[in-house]
């Protein structure tokens, strides 16, 4: 199994909010992405949600283990508050807004078979080498909604938000885990690759940033887009941070992707 | 930020002589393929500009949410509520972004003919104040305890400093244009500064006609406002016309037809921007309207109680802080 991840803050920034934790003697990989528009300590929350492994049992087990860490994380951030007086000005903002993040899971512990776990717009791929068949969280609604996402001061999550999957994890299989602006492009290169039409007509209608990627997308007709060959272009940059920052840069100059934080997890069995 | 290159009542457009050039700059820019897609940083902020109705009948009392105040007050009320927003809105760790230039233009309040930028204090000689120079310079400010609800569902009540930075004034008539007209020029000075940023919106809230004009005499303001463009588009107007009355308030028309008949509201409409799609989630959340219209920045008998709503609508925060740098 071969594994690579990088992870760099958005160009021009020094505070990266993404967080990402490889255990691969253990098959699984976590990845948060911190929404720094709301509320305080996006940075420290994603951290927070990939110090440890979270229990894949079951969606219950799953969703009572957050309910914890929100509360673990809201008390120690509030006792945080109440000791750093530089905070004083900024302190309700955390009180009313909290602290909010996506959370991805990828579990390959069980013998043959990969748990794909997903709460919030990052996206986590499974590219099936044989079938060519590709297996996501990502659906419409991540790219024209508001992202759900992981707030410690919800008091309850959505289940229907969660996504989870259990899969076969054969030989040759990619797993891709990747924060929401990656996200949104490996997505839309899979979606020009299987000429899904409704779907990229459904992110042309709304002018919003969403479709002058599509539309960018679209407009470079000498490309051919192949979800294994852009695969396989991330595999060789990931290789050292410096070639991952500048194939992120190139892909947002040329305005394929969303200015962020970006974050990839690449494993290829 | 870089000061605009005048102050106070001296507008460019009566002591510039290269007014009319800079005029002609700012609305001849290529607007690029998607327009309002600008994501907004320091280096690139957005503007607002309000204008707000001070004239005579603002001074009339109102029952809003229990309270009898006037309008006047109310809308003094909710403007500095907005700016506490805004502020919030720009905090991150423990600075202040300064995303946004806010500039608060009032009409009527001391003066028959003319308008007036708000800014008292240390701002009194600016027009556009970035967040960071509100926090540091304001009328007054009060700590109030707000509610907040814990991750287990038990509520504190935690300190929040609220801080002022204009008071209620409600008298002589409604020079609406010489309002729109300070828009104007300051905004031609705006648009040529920050070229590529997001556009200005500007957002005028009253309870009545303008008094100080004819109708195309407006209109045309209106549309010289909107024909100022960034490279991301052209600058928008939302027009709120606030009622004490029972009413039906129309939010966001699609069509004319939607509207009653009455002119001084036809000639609202057509001073109104159409708004780029990125406001129609929040449009659609307020309303329970069609995600797809196509919809106009007016709104016409808008209750009082909803005035705070439809400013964070208009100038749509959450969306631009939720993509800025």
């Amino acid at each position: 199994m071969k594994v690579q991840a990088q992870s760099i803050a958005r160009f021009g920034e020094q505070e990266n909010e993404d967080s990402f934790k490889v255990q691969e003697n253990e098959r699984v990989f976590l990845l948060a992405d911190g929404a720094g528009g709301l509320g305080l300590f996006a940075r420290e929350w994603a951290e927070w949600l990939t110090q440890q492994i979270p229990p894949t049992g079951s969606r219950e087990g799953f969703l009572q283990f957050l309910w914890e860490q929100k509360v673990s994380f809201y008390e120690q951030r509030e006792k945080f508050l109440q000791n750093n007086s530089v905070y004083e000005d900024f302190a309700d903002k955390f009180f009313l807004e909290g602290s909010a993040s996506t959370l991805l899971v990828a579990d390959g512990r069980k013998e043959g078979k990969i748990k794909l776990i997903s709460y919030g717009d990052s996206g986590i791929f499974l590219y099936k080498r044989r079938s060519k068949e590709l297996i996501t969280n990502l659906q419409l609604s991540h790219f024209v909604e508001l992202p759900v996402l992981i707030n410690c001061l919800d008091k309850d999550l959505q289940e229907e938000y969660l996504f989870w999957q259990e899969v076969e994890w054969c030989e040759g299989d990619c797993l891709l885990l990747v924060s929401d602006a990656l996200a949104q492009y490996f997505r839309l290169v899979y979606a020009f690759e299987r000429q899904e039409r409704d779907f990229l007509e459904a992110l042309k209608k709304p002018k919003t940033a969403i479709s002058a990627k599509v539309a960018a997308m679209e407009a470079q007709n000498h490309v051919e887009w192949h979800f294994e060959v852009i695969l396989q272009e991330l595999e060789e940059v990931l290789q050292d941070t410096k070639s991952f920052r500048d194939y992120c840069y190139f892909l947002w100059k040329g305005n394929f992707l969303e200015y962020d934080d970006y974050t990839a997890i690449l494993v290829r069995k | 930020m870089t000061h605009i290159i005048y102050s106070g009542k001296r507008l460019p457009s009566q002591v510039e002589n290269n007014f009319q050039e800079l005029f002609l700059k700012a609305t001849r820019k290529q607007v690029k393929a998607f327009p309002y897609t600008a994501r907004i940083t320091r280096s690139q902020p957005t503007a607002f500009v309000f204008l707000l109705d001070q004239s005579g009948s603002m001074g009339d009392l109102v029952e809003v949410q229990g309270k009898r105040l006037s309008k006047a007050e109310f809308l003094s009320t909710t403007i500095n509520q907005l700016l506490n927003e805004i502020i919030d809105r720009c905090k991150k760790g423990t600075e202040i972004r300064d995303y946004f230039h806010i500039c608060l233009i009032g009409y009527g309040g001391d003066s028959e003919n003319t308008a007036k930028i708000l800014w008292q204090g240390n701002l009194s000689n600016k027009t556009f104040v970035t967040p960071t120079e509100l926090i540091h310079n304001y009328l007054d400010t009060e700590t109030i305890e707000v509610e907040s609800r814990r991750p287990n569902g038990t509520i504190q009540k935690i300190p929040k400093k609220i801080y002022r930075w204009i008071a209620p004034q409600a008298s002589h008539r409604t020079p609406m244009r010489d309002a729109f007209l300070l828009a104007r020029d300051i905004l031609v000075q705006w648009v040529s500064q920050y070229s590529q940023s997001y556009p200005p919106m500007v957002i005028n809230i009253s309870d009545g006609a303008a008094t100080d004009t004819t109708r195309e005499e407006l209109l045309q303001v209106a549309q010289e406002i909107q024909s100022l463009a960034t490279e991301d588009g052209n600058a928008l107007i939302f027009n709120i016309q606030v009622s004490d009355k029972t009413q039906e308030a129309i939010y966001f028309p699609c069509k004319k037809e939607e509207l009653p008949q009455d002119e001084w509201v036809h000639l609202l409409f057509d001073m109104s921007s159409d708004l780029p799609e990125n406001y129609n989630q929040s449009i659609a959340q307020f309303t329970g309207r069609d995600l797809m219209g196509s919809y106009t920045a007016l709104v016409v008998n808008a209750p009082l109680s909803k005035l705070i709503s439809l400013l964070n609508i208009g100038t749509n925060t959450q969306t631009l802080v939720a993509k800025a740098e």
